[in-house]
């Protein structure tokens, strides 16, 4: 069974959320159930990749799911610290195009 | 004299049931049956129907039995033969199939008589053996107020005489001694139409005709044996029918009667006929063009009237023109089932299918379209077929364009456009197809007949209409469109159109575009009394059902407490609080739910939340059909319909109880069928041409403004009814893999993949296929229900579907040849096909309905898409390039 703890870190109407572990389907709707219960009142979310080791399509539905809630709002997501191989998804899948990376 | 009246009868081969009544009719007959002398000409029959006669009528006086065995095929000479040897002064004509009303000899005589008349007339009324065998009219122009007219020449009324069912000899009574005064008789040597012949020879020596507008006097029987009716004729008879028609119509003109409506009127059946023969060549029609082009020449069209509607008029004008004077447009029997443009006044009954194209041609001749193709000039179905070219959504882009970017309209349709369907093209390219409210009926009322009286879980909604063209015009869905129709209907009370679905209108035609997959389960899982769910198609409904599985707490809590506490989505606040407000409170529905998932979803889970639930209605098949095996887990017994098979909002077929198969539906498109099997010529083929066991890709034309409009869209016919073909649906050609000589379908490797999950128990929930990086082997990509496949042997799976696959015939050439490398197999990781959805999604602001998911992976952005979904088994990373 696949592991994953979060962290979240919200300073003022930034939210910062770390991921530690796998993302995959066991893990994607305990991901889902914390940070839609913490977007109340933000207005940026980030999603730090440096300790994710995997994400899956039910993982990577998620942030397209976060894009469109957090558009929707009139707010930012974006996506920081992605290992080589997970960019090379963005980019395989079309992320690139509309969710913002940072380095 | 003995007799008060003669009556002939020539007999052919008659049953004798049938006969029967025949006789019975004139035994009826009030003036006394033994005042009428009755000869019955037993014409060329054969012994058992001869014997019949006699059996019935030998031992009556008054009736004279006579034989006349001359080979010919008309009731020219028994009546001849008959009229040779009458006895009585005056003399009527009875076919034996057909009777007299109890009054008519009487009636007519005693008119005849107080008026000193030659002929007189009166009604005729007929009974169908089958539908579409509707005769001529026999509406008159006479003054029906009138129980007598008395025509002399004096009071002449050459289109009143003339026009209609003026022909028949059935319904007159002559005076004999007149007819053989002017020595009127059939002229034998005219085929057909004879009748015409001696009447208007009589008309053009009578002093006095009595009309008997009120009386019915005779009752015609139509069966598809008779001889009048038989309309599969040769050349050589054809010939000698034109021929006939000269001395009719020469006849008419020397006595300087009104002949356009004779000469149009036979030249249309002469016309109909032509079309339906199989021998036919172009020198025969250019006979036939020789003979009668003088006479179509010289005709002018017809009076509007009652008899003759405008359109009437103008084909009985056009038709025979077209297919007489132009002999090289029509080569081949077209059957006269091909013809569309007829009045069915005046002709042979036309059939739905040709009656949705007439109906599809005649309101759009108008448009930019209708005036280019001359939709006013085409009379039949292969009219239509050479005069408009197949098409494809290239041709209507520019059009559309012009429509939502102008606001131009009676480009393609001359009906309001009402909005328009988003769907999406092979390379994800977006296309427009129009919406008109005539189209879209016949689906609204689809959706009634599915949905009045029960209370349906709809797994789909409207579009918001929000962003409108310059035609005043909206996006929408197929079903959010039919919806629409169905909430505008009048006839529809407000408490039905609310009682019918579990959602409120609120949430049926939101005011924003969000997934509200979560919203729609609240309100239906909190009703007991939901009898059905309808989905666009079972992915859809999969994917909904899933969606319990996974976050049942959730919606049991927010059914518990009334509020859409653990909705995601980001909404309005003003949207949020309308979901709230139709929201109850309902926590003994909620823990009632909550004890049924806690015992888990091993059993089927839809029977247990919905005890009323009876089916589900979601479109199954080609690409669909993965996920509908995959609903068996959660529907148990509940019944899985395909509903209708819709494409583009052409009705294309209604399922039945026949093996599920449908039934081509002819509401709201014409369907064209175009032979799809590798060795056909790929002409076109009409709805009564298929054939059983063959497949087609369909062409469709609709209301809306699409004409013959290819899909890719593959069916196989297995049935025939009535010229209506039943069929399945096949496959998609577009998603068809064709690779150094081997060529899969769809429904192929679907196949495969089923028969693998049968075979292995492997958890299959998704498929799609492309080939490896030579293009010389074909890649499926499995998708199951748990990412960990390090139990799985990938080569023992690849081995069964290529032994599977080289069950058909090409592939297996192929192998056997060399130029193809065995087939392997990968695993994708579960959710791919979903996530590519939500990107496509996501890029262009749509709901599900539109998207399919994909089969063949025939693009390079796909290919990196879905490569990149690819789990490795060794370290359970990633597939990149």
């Amino acid at each position: 069974m696949s592991m994953l703890s979060v962290t979240k870190n919200l300073e003022g109407t930034k939210l910062t959320v770390n991921a530690v572990g796998r993302i995959d389907t066991y893990t994607a709707p305990q991901l889902d159930d914390e940070v839609t219960s913490a977007l109340e009142g933000v207005t940026e979310f980030v999603l730090d990749f440096s300790q994710i080791e995997y994400i899956s399509s039910a993982g990577l539905r998620l942030l397209v799911a976060w894009q469109k809630t957090m558009t929707a709002k009139g707010g930012r997501f974006s996506v920081c610290h992605l290992a080589d191989s997970i960019y090379s998804i963005f980019t395989a899948t079309g992320l690139t195009d509309f969710i913002d990376i940072q380095k | 004299m003995k007799y008060a009246i003669t009556v002939i009868t020539p007999f052919y081969n008659v049953d004798r049931e049938v006969f029967q009544k025949c006789c019975g009719s004139m035994f009826k007959q009030t003036i006394g049956f033994e005042r009428i002398e009755w000869i019955v000409v037993v014409h060329n029959s054969k012994e058992e129907y001869r014997s019949a006669v006699y059996e019935l009528l030998g031992s009556y006086d008054n009736v004279r039995i006579m034989v006349l065995n001359d080979g010919k095929h008309t009731p020219s000479a028994p009546r001849n033969y008959g009229l040779e040897h009458a006895s009585a002064p005056y003399v009527g004509f009875l076919d034996s199939d057909d009777m007299f009303t109890p009054q008519c000899l009487q009636k007519a005589l005693f008119h005849m008589k107080k008026n000193d008349a030659q002929i007189t007339w009166f009604r005729r009324e007929y009974e169908l053996e089958s539908y579409h065998n509707r005769p001529v009219t026999e509406i008159v122009l006479w003054d029906q107020t009138r129980e007598e007219i008395i025509v002399d020449k004096d009071n002449w009324d050459d289109e009143k005489m003339f026009s209609g069912v003026c022909g028949m000899v059935t319904s007159r009574i002559y005076d004999k001694r007149f007819l053989d005064k002017n020595g009127i008789r059939f002229d034998e040597e005219v085929p057909f139409g004879e009748d015409y012949l001696f009447n208007l020879e009589c008309y053009g020596h009578a002093e006095k005709i009595c009309y008997l507008p009120q009386m019915i006097g005779y009752h015609y029987y139509i069966n598809s044996g008779s001889l009048v009716q038989k309309s599969s004729k040769d050349a050589q008879t054809l010939i000698a029918f034109a021929k006939g028609y000269q001395k009719i119509f020469d006849k008419g003109l020397e006595y300087g009667f009104f002949m356009n409506a004779i000469i149009s009127g036979l030249c249309c059946v002469l016309a109909g006929f032509m079309i339906g023969s199989d021998s036919l060549t172009l020198e025969d029609r250019q006979t036939i063009k020789e003979i009668l082009a003088p006479y179509l020449e010289q005709i002018t069209p017809l009076r509007v009237s009652k008899l003759y509607s405008e359109k009437a008029v103008r084909e009985r004008y056009e038709f025979p023109r077209a297919v007489i004077l132009e002999p090289e447009k029509y080569i081949g029997n077209i059957g006269y089932d091909t013809l569309i443009a007829f009045d069915a006044k005046s002709a042979q009954a036309l059939s739905p299918y040709q009656i949705v194209l007439r109906n599809i041609l005649h309101r759009n001749q108008k448009t930019d379209i209708g005036a280019r193709y001359g939709f006013t000039k085409i009379l039949t179905l292969t009219g239509f077929r050479s005069n408009v070219p197949e098409s494809d959504y290239d041709i209507y882009e520019p059009l559309i364009k012009l429509q939502t970017n102008i606001g131009e309209s009676g480009i393609i349709t001359a009906d309001p456009i009402k909005s328009y369907m988003f769907t999406l093209g092979k390379m994800s390219n977006p296309k427009l197809i129009p919406c008109t409210e005539i189209q879209l009926e016949p689906l609204k009322q689809l959706l009634l007949d599915n949905c009045v009286g029960k209370r349906t879980f709809l797994m789909l909604e409207s579009m918001p209409q929000k962003d409108r063209f310059n035609d005043n015009t909206y996006v929408n869905t197929a079903h959010g469109s039919i919806l629409s129709a169905v909430f505008a209907d009048q006839d529809l009370s407000p408490s039905e159109k609310n009682h019918m679905f579990t959602a409120p209108p609120e949430i049926i035609f939101p005011a924003e575009l969000t997934d509200l997959t979560y919203i729609r389960l609240l309100f239906a899982l909190a009703d007991r009394n939901v009898d059905q769910m309808i989905a666009p198609n079972t992915w859809e409904a999969w994917c909904t059902l899933r969606f319990i599985e996974k976050n049942w707490k959730n919606l049991c809590a927010d059914i518990a407490s009334g509020t859409p506490a653990h909705f995601g989505q980001a909404v309005s606040d003003e949207f949020r609080e309308i979901i709230t407000n139709r929201l109850t409170a309902d926590p003994d529905r909620a823990a009632e739910l909550t004890a049924i998932f806690e015992e888990g979803f091993d059993d089927p889970i839809i029977p247990r939340i919905w005890k009323k639930m009876t089916r589900l209605i979601a479109f199954g098949e080609g690409c669909f059909t993965v996920y509908t095996e995959s609903l068996r887990r959660y529907l148990g017994d509940v019944v899985h319909e395909n509903g209708c098979y819709m494409e583009l909002t052409a009705l294309v077929g209604t399922e039945t109880k026949k093996n599920g198969l449908y039934a081509l539906d002819p509401r709201n498109a014409f369907v064209e069928f175009v032979p799809a099997d590798a060795d056909s010529d790929g002409k076109t083929v009409f709805a009564p041409d298929v054939e059983i066991g063959k497949r087609y890709s369909l062409l469709i034309s609709t209301y809306s403004g699409l004409y013959r409009y290819r899909l890719d869209d593959v069916v196989l016919v297995e049935f025939m009814h009535n010229s209506t073909p039943f069929f399945s649906y096949d496959y998609d050609a577009s998603q068809t893999v064709r690779f150094n000589g081997a060529s899969l379908t769809e429904h192929t490797i679907c196949s495969v993949v089923k028969e693998l999950q049968n075979e292995t128990g492997l958890p299959v929930c998704d498929f799609a296929y492309m080939l490896n990086e030579q293009e010389n082997g074909l890649v499926v990509l499995l998708e199951t229900d748990h990412d960990d496949i390090s139990n799985i042997d990938k080569n023992t799976i690849s081995d069964l579907i290529e032994k599977r696959l080289k069950k058909d015939d090409s592939y297996r050439r192929a192998a056997d040849g060399g130029s193809i490398t065995p087939a392997r197999v990968e695993f994708m990781e579960q959710e791919s096909q979903l996530f590519y959805r939500d990107v496509l999604m996501f890029r262009l602001n749509f709901p599900p309905d539109f998207i399919k998911p994909v089969r063949y992976i025939d693009n390079p952005v796909k290919e990196r898409f879905f490569k990149s979904r690819i789990i490795h088994q060794e370290d359970q990373t990633y597939a990149n390039d």
